[in-house]
């Protein structure tokens, strides 16, 4: 497998704080490849060390196979698509798209050419002559990719461009950035702080939690198989739920709620006798399709909130006071579980993660 | 992929209620002073001036009916040419140099990144505007001396033959005004600066553009109307000196208000009129291509 970016123990220092902590990964050619997490997690520093506007305090970056140790922003295969687009004002959709040609002295032909493409591909044609102010987000954000695609780097860096836009426009650009990079088959590193977006949109994840990569994967096993509890708890909607550890039997522990036992997964066991296990809300099984789980009890409904295809209840597991927030799908028929009335409560142990005390 | 479109809506079936009164009257309120203050002090004199410039002077003497004849005069006799001339020669030069040394100290005061560096710097810059110009002017003719530091310095560590004159001629009013139009010329293209998204420069070098394009293509076209700005001011603060081509001209730089201050001395109200037209035609002509070229620079 080819590789288009390697990290080898990379570390960067801002004066008297470690921003990014011997961090070592690599991404293969013409993957999707993102870079998650809270904000402070090193994520953007990571990047930036790719583009060349940081460097790395110790630690090696290659970039399309080739050292970038002492190599200049302007010189290195990779282009970016800013937070805020970072679109040049006084130039025209066109002439924006034409910046990174003119400067590497195309032949104008050329340049004409591949403009016309670039701005084909995210569908601004009709728009080239217009100057930046006179675009919405959506468009800018699409002038920004045009940019830096037109130079068809090894590369493409993306710094949560899509921040900025509201839900809806969100939504609609993850596809139409998954269908572009499909199409031109270049290696995109796209940072983020919505799972949503990582988890739509990525080949592979890295999530990151104070300049360390907790857990580098797809999207799916980081989803169902979190490996740390700080990927568990940034990761979609989990429960952390206290447990007493009974036996440790290679892959699974099994662990006690209350009065029953299950065979949970580890995760991250810490050497204690008590534990967190991770569930995720929607794997939590209410009422009648409780019957079967190989955890079952009975628990009382503390709240229902409705929010359109799903609701969230909070349930009280009897005998333990431990409440527990599950999510059902709304069928549209059936009503909401009555507040404070008791219900049939159970999970798999498959779907549960151990972690230590922390 | 399609954005939203603004839906064009029926007319409203009511218009808007009108604000009540005081809130109406209120600006003009606040800006009466100001503007009775304008009128006895501005438009009145300007007319009474304009007034005046159509009189004429005949052996000592006012001639109150209306005439070209000062007009004609300022514009036929070469002197008077030679005075405009100098005018423009010395504002445009003035120009010249606030804006050469202006902008690359507003560059680097911005580039410095440091806030209270920057503080430091401003306040060094904007210091010329706190000395009276009487005691900045006489300071410069003591420096630029034959005798002076310069000169000094010039010939003992440069191994200047002789000295160089640097007062009593254009060069020393030139220095002089430059040192006191600078913060008017940097600080307007600093702001500028300062409004530009740290991101456009990181972005150009990106797309592989080195530090003299970036500057080129970029920095310096969205900092043009800092620097129109900054010129213009120079520009018209220069055609208004008076005190400093008085005294560092040494009488060899005859420029438009000396040649009012003298027809005044000399009662000649209609000449000094039509030198006071003179200047204000150049001051806005200045504006005025200052304004068109802020306008072509406009992102």
């Amino acid at each position: 497998m080819i590789f288009d970016v390697e990290f080898n123990n990379v570390s960067k220092v801002f004066s008297d704080y470690l921003a990014v902590d011997d961090i070592s990964f690599t991404v293969p050619k013409g993957s999707f490849f993102s870079l998650l997490g809270p904000s402070g997690c090193g994520k953007t520093t990571t990047l930036r060390m790719m583009s060349g506007f940081e460097w790395p305090d110790a630690g090696s970056i290659q970039i399309a196979g080739k050292d970038m140790h002492g190599v200049p922003p302007y010189s290195r295969p990779t282009n970016m698509v800013f937070q805020r687009w970072a679109l040049f004002p006084h130039m025209t959709v066109a002439q924006n798209v034409a910046f990174g040609l003119e400067v590497a002295k195309r032949q104008r032909d050329d340049i004409r050419q591949r403009v016309a493409k670039a701005l084909e591909l995210v569908d601004l044609l009709k728009l080239a002559e217009r100057k930046p102010r006179q675009l919405s987000g959506g468009q800018m954000q699409r002038v920004a990719l045009a940019r830096a695609l037109v130079n068809e780097p090894a590369v493409l860096l993306l710094d949560e461009p899509l921040g900025a836009l509201d839900l809806k426009l969100r939504l609609q650009m993850q596809i139409e950035l998954k269908r572009i990079q499909r199409e031109v088959g270049t290696t995109f590193i796209y940072v983020t702080h919505d799972q949503g977006e990582a988890l739509t949109m990525s080949d592979q994840i890295a999530v990151m939690n104070k300049g360390n990569i907790d857990q580098l994967d797809t999207p799916q096993a980081i989803y169902d198989h979190p490996s740390t509890r700080f990927v568990a708890s940034f990761i979609g909607n989990t429960n952390l739920i206290p447990v007493e550890i009974v036996a440790i039997n290679g892959e699974t522990a099994n662990v006690r709620l209350g009065s029953q036992t299950f065979d949970a997964r580890i995760g991250q066991a810490g050497n204690g006798k008590s534990g967190v296990v991770s569930i995720r809300h929607e794997r939590i099984r209410l009422g009648a399709a409780a019957a079967g789980s190989s955890l079952k009890a009975k628990g009382k409904i503390k709240s229902a909130v409705f929010s359109g295809s799903t609701v969230l209840n909070t349930v009280q597991i009897e005998g333990t006071g431990i409440e527990v927030s599950a999510e059902m799908h709304h069928d549209g028929t059936s009503a909401l579980p009555a507040v404070g009335s008791m219900v049939d409560i159970g999970w798999e142990g498959a779907a549960t993660t151990l972690f230590g005390d922390d | 992929m399609t954005d939203a479109v603004a839906v064009a809506q029926p007319k409203p079936q009511i218009s808007p209620a009108a604000p009540p009164m005081l809130r109406r009257l209120m600006p003009w309120l606040l800006l009466a002073p100001v503007l009775l203050v304008m009128l006895a002090a501005f438009v009145m004199p300007m007319l009474t001036f304009f007034q005046y410039s159509f009189y004429s002077f005949e052996r000592g003497r006012l001639i109150e009916g209306f005439s070209f004849d000062t007009y004609v005069e300022f514009l036929t006799d070469p002197y008077y040419h030679m005075v405009i001339l100098d005018t423009l020669k010395m504002s445009s030069i003035t120009t010249l140099v606030s804006i050469g040394i202006g902008y690359p100290l507003a560059y680097a005061l911005w580039r410095m990144n440091r806030p209270s560096l920057q503080k430091w710097f401003a306040v060094i810059i904007f210091s010329p505007i706190l000395v009276s110009v009487v005691v900045r002017t006489y300071g410069w003719t003591v420096l630029l001396s034959d005798q002076g530091p310069v000169n000094w310095f010039l010939q003992q560590v440069l191994l200047f033959p002789e000295p160089v004159r640097l007062v009593f001629n254009l060069t020393g009013v030139v220095i002089s005004l430059t040192h006191v139009f600078l913060p008017f010329v940097v600080f307007p293209i600093f702001s500028v600066m300062q409004r530009i998204d740290p991101n456009l420069r990181e972005a150009a070098m990106d797309l592989g553009a080195s530090w003299w394009t970036t500057f080129r293509r970029i920095t310096f076209p969205l900092t043009l109307p800092g620097l129109v700005s900054g010129a213009q001011i120079a520009f018209t603060l220069s055609l208004g000196a008076f005190v400093t081509p008085q005294i560092l001209g040494g009488g060899r730089i005859l420029i438009l208000p000396l040649q009012v201050y003298t027809a005044t001395t000399e009662i000649n109200w209609p000449l000094a009129a039509v030198g006071g037209m003179a200047l204000l035609v150049l001051a806005m002509a200045a504006v005025l291509i200052s304004t068109r070229l802020l306008r072509f620079s406009e992102v």
